[in-house]
């Protein structure tokens, strides 16, 4: 579990850019915009993620 | 230059570096191109400089180039080795300079080296010391023998061709093939443009460059009498069998066109808006513009400055430098007028040049540009080209978002705080900005695929760029309303579907919606704007503000003008508000307008009535105040994080609530009975969006598990992840219906010992990541410390 929790910390940071600075109109050539869009893309219908949650949803 | 301008010119140095450095090594070369715009253009410096750089220069060089990228935060640098010829140097004196290089740059920044050759001298120990030092060759060929002959001889006439050919010849050798970066042609119109192509593709070049040659208005271009575009002639001609080709080989005057069109980098000075990022080290070491400004006067691309008195931060400052930093202001009234200029961006600078008038002048390309562009808009590839260009530009390393040490534990006890809600807000503001840049891009590929198929089509392809231009314009003026509109919960959900559209989409009506997200920026900004915005069922959407009833569906778009914080168009009949409830601590809107808000598994409601609006007002307000009085802990992280209500259909029993994972900050509910049941459906709801926020900073499960697990709250079994939601989501409840005291005693038991029976069962699975666990435990302690309701405790009527 040691070695899951540090692979995954280590993608997870590649993820979390801070790129609120970046002009809107240059932010597609930032490596870092396209790992967070690629992530995201990833969680929109993976099988084993939840993508919606609540009362009679998927909990 | 007007000061505001060089101002903001002098913003962007700052903020982004210089990435890309010509470093000359050598000032002579072993051909006479006649078309060179060395030696045989306007600038003869050349006269005055060293043959050879020396290792001293080098090693400044070196030392200058990695101040700037530590200083800047540069996470690559770029160098191409150039001259005259550069392999004149000799390779042990290039070895020196290699050196100087890698161990004076590496260490700041990773370095992308280049070389730039005629390739006659390159041979198998020239490949071998480039392959030590990763350093990338270019080599320069104008087509087949017949063009390349016509400029690239030898002094005494000979043809260069079959050295040429050598040297391409041994960068496909497996060995060296990793070398390879591309060729270089000089286009001349005399040269048939097939046979160019035919012989440029046959050297499989990784990429190819199809260069206009340098030219002036008071030394313009050889032309033919037959066209006014003679160069876009032909370059559409090699654009056509390249589409026909599919496209295969990179060709960046075309993959150029096609990114800038669609919002995108140009990759090159000579197309697009972009800052120009380039400095020049000549063989003594001076700071130099870039050498196609040679063609434009002698002494054109000094800046008097050297590396051995300057930092590259203050050539960086000269007046040339940010002379072509400007942006559209800087160009002619003639370029700002044009349809096309945010694509072509007034071409390349030198080519502007009139002695008179200075560089204030549209390209002596102009007529070729606006052909070639316009050609090329109209009849795309089916194939994407924007991600072929690898990202090497002046990008300093952004920092992450960081969560306060102690988020995961505050969270797992139950509300949160608004320090960790707030943290999860920004962080999905940067995704957001990533994913509608990226949507806008993909949008202008489609488009620009379809551009011909009907007007509908080309009227919402016009929407959705001028909705992009806008909206990158407003980034810099308003960053406060834009932020409001990113964070915007159905934002990001309208741009993950332009990036993967569900079958059935309309492909040109979504992607035209970046328009309402300009014109609701350029609302809550009160500035002025002018934008088509496309029309939905008779309304115009500005997201997160309302809608404006513009009485038609005939039109595929309406052009609206906001101003003042107001919103006007022909036919506009009524304005039709996004509507707020707000009790003190507590403000939300209640979205029922959004087109993208359906996007929660249970259908949302259509826009609320008068009558409907009174109950759902009521109602909202009467559980916000019990909240707000009966919880404060979680309505102040609702009031940090919750923005939007949306109103789902009445199911035919019973009562739905959702959360979408990328609708941060919406929950979307059925009109619960009671007031209580609407408090129970915030409370959860939010759960669920803390902990999709939660999730994007810490993996807590291992999602490749497959495990099921048995829950109380449900009869079949759960995925670890539902799991883990439903437990926080009934610790929420639970921590409520203590709060409710007498009254929530019964559902204080029952959920205390679903969130303990539930925390067990996922402990059990060993799915949970150290995170996970970690986040598990914080949840069980908190139901097991907690105190059971007392009588007296309040509970708001």
């Amino acid at each position: 579990m040691e070695e899951y929790s540090e692979m995954i910390m280590a993608s997870r940071e590649n993820a979390l850019w801070d790129l609120r600075d970046v002009p809107l109109a240059r932010i597609n050539e930032y490596a870092e915009a396209k790992q967070l869009v690629d992530v995201v893309m990833a969680s929109a219908g993976g099988e084993s993620l939840i993508v919606v949650a609540g009362f009679n949803s998927a909990i | 230059m007007p000061s505001a301008e060089a101002a903001a010119a002098q913003v962007m140095v700052s903020q982004y570096g210089i990435a890309q450095y010509v470093l000359k090594v050598h000032s002579r070369c072993d051909l006479a191109c006649d078309h060179c715009y060395v030696y045989e253009h306007a600038d003869q410096s050349w006269r005055l400089k060293p043959r050879a750089i020396s290792p001293s220069t080098a090693v400044a060089a070196a030392r200058r180039i990695a101040e700037h990228a530590a200083a800047h935060r540069l996470r690559a640098v770029q160098v191409i080795l150039h001259g005259g010829e550069p392999l004149l140097l000799g390779r042990e004196a290039m070895r020196e300079v290699l050196v100087a290089l890698a161990a004076g740059i590496e260490p700041v920044a990773v370095l992308d080296l280049r070389i730039h050759t005629n390739g006659v001298r390159l041979e198998e120990r020239w490949c071998e010391l480039f392959g030590e030092f990763g350093v990338r060759v270019g080599v320069s060929l104008d087509g087949d023998q017949v063009a390349n002959d016509r400029h690239r001889r030898f002094a005494d006439g000979r043809s260069s061709h079959q050295q040429a050919l050598r040297a391409l010849g041994l960068l496909r050798r497996p060995e060296y093939q990793h070398l390879y970066a591309g060729i270089l042609c000089t286009i001349d119109i005399a040269n048939d443009p097939f046979s160019v192509y035919q012989a440029l593709i046959a050297e499989r070049p990784p990429r190819l460059d199809l260069l206009l040659p340098h030219a002036t208005w008071d030394n313009p271009p050889p032309r033919s009498h037959e066209s006014l575009h003679p160069y876009a002639d032909w370059l559409l001609a090699i654009y056509r069998s390249w589409v026909r080709d599919g496209c295969g080989v990179p060709i960046r005057v075309f993959d150029s066109v096609l990114s800038a069109s669609s919002g995108g980098p140009s990759w090159t000075e000579a197309i697009g808006l972009d800052p120009v990022g380039v400095l020049v080290i000549d063989t003594d070491g001076s700071w130099e513009q870039a050498d196609s400004l040679k063609t434009a006067y002698d002494g054109a691309p000094s800046t008097g400055m050297s590396i051995w008195s300057h930092s590259a931060d203050e050539a960086a400052q000269h007046s040339g430098m940010t002379a072509r930093r400007g942006g559209l202001v800087t160009l002619s009234p003639a370029c700002q007028a044009c349809p096309v200029v945010r694509i072509c961006g007034g071409g390349m600078y030198a080519h502007r040049y009139r002695s008179s008038t200075g560089f204030t002048n549209p390209s002596v390309y102009c007529t070729d540009l606006l052909e070639m562009i316009t050609q090329v808009i109209a009849n795309p590839p089916e194939v994407t080209v924007t991600s072929r260009e690898p990202v090497a530009r002046a990008e300093p390393r952004r920092p992450p978002h960081e969560l306060p040490a102690d988020t995961l534990d505050v969270l797992a006890a139950g509300p949160g705080d608004v320090a960790a809600v707030t943290a999860i807000s920004q962080m999905r503001l940067s995704r957001t900005r990533a994913l509608v840049a990226a949507a806008a891009t993909a949008a202008g590929h489609l488009l620009t695929g379809h551009l011909l198929t009907g007007q509908r089509e080309a009227a919402l392809a016009t929407s959705a760029a001028e909705g992009w231009a806008a909206l990158c314009d407003l980034d810099s003026s308003h960053p406060g309303a834009i932020a409001e509109i990113f964070a915007h919960p159905y934002t990001r959900v309208w741009a993950m579907r332009c990036l993967d559209p569900p079958a059935g989409a309309d492909l040109f009506l979504d992607r035209a919606h970046i328009a309402g997200l300009a014109a609701a920026v350029a609302m809550r900004a009160g500035t002025t704007v002018e934008l088509p915005l496309p029309v939905r069922d008779g309304l115009v959407h500005v997201p997160s503000l309302g809608a404006l009833d513009v009485g038609t569906d005939s039109s595929a778009t309406v052009r609206v003008a906001i101003s003042s914080g107001r919103v006007a168009a022909p036919g506009g009949i009524a304005w039709r508000a996004v509507r707020q409830v707000s009790v003190p601590g507590l403000r939300f809107a209640v979205e029922d307008l959004d087109p993208y808000r359906d996007c929660q598994r249970w259908a949302a409601a259509g826009r609320l009535d008068s009558g409907g609006w009174l109950a759902w007002h009521r109602a909202l307000c009467g559980a916000a105040r019990r909240l707000a009085d009966g919880i404060p802990a979680y309505a102040q992280v609702l009031a940090a994080g919750m923005r939007a209500v949306v109103p789902l259909r009445d199911p035919p029993a019973g009562m739905n609530s959702a959360t979408s994972r990328h609708a941060f900050g919406a929950v979307a509910i059925t009109l619960a009975p009671s007031l209580a049941g609407i408090e129970d459906m915030l409370v959860h709801e939010f759960q669920h969006a803390k902990l999709f926020g939660l999730s994007d900073f810490y993996d807590l499960v291992d999602n490749a598990c497959t495990q099921r697990l048995a829950v109380p709250w449900r009869e079949d079994l759960r995925p670890v992840e539902g799991a883990l939601h439903g437990t926080y989501a009934h610790l929420g409840l639970a921590q409520l219906s203590q709060s409710r005291g007498a009254a929530g005693q019964a559902d204080w038991l029952r959920y205390r010992s679903w969130v303990a029976d539930a925390c067990e069962a996922l402990r059990e699975t060993k799915a949970l990541t150290q995170h996970g666990e970690r986040f598990v435990a914080g949840m069980l302690a908190a139901i097991q410390d907690a105190t059971p309701p007392k009588s007296e405790a309040k509970c708001p009527k």
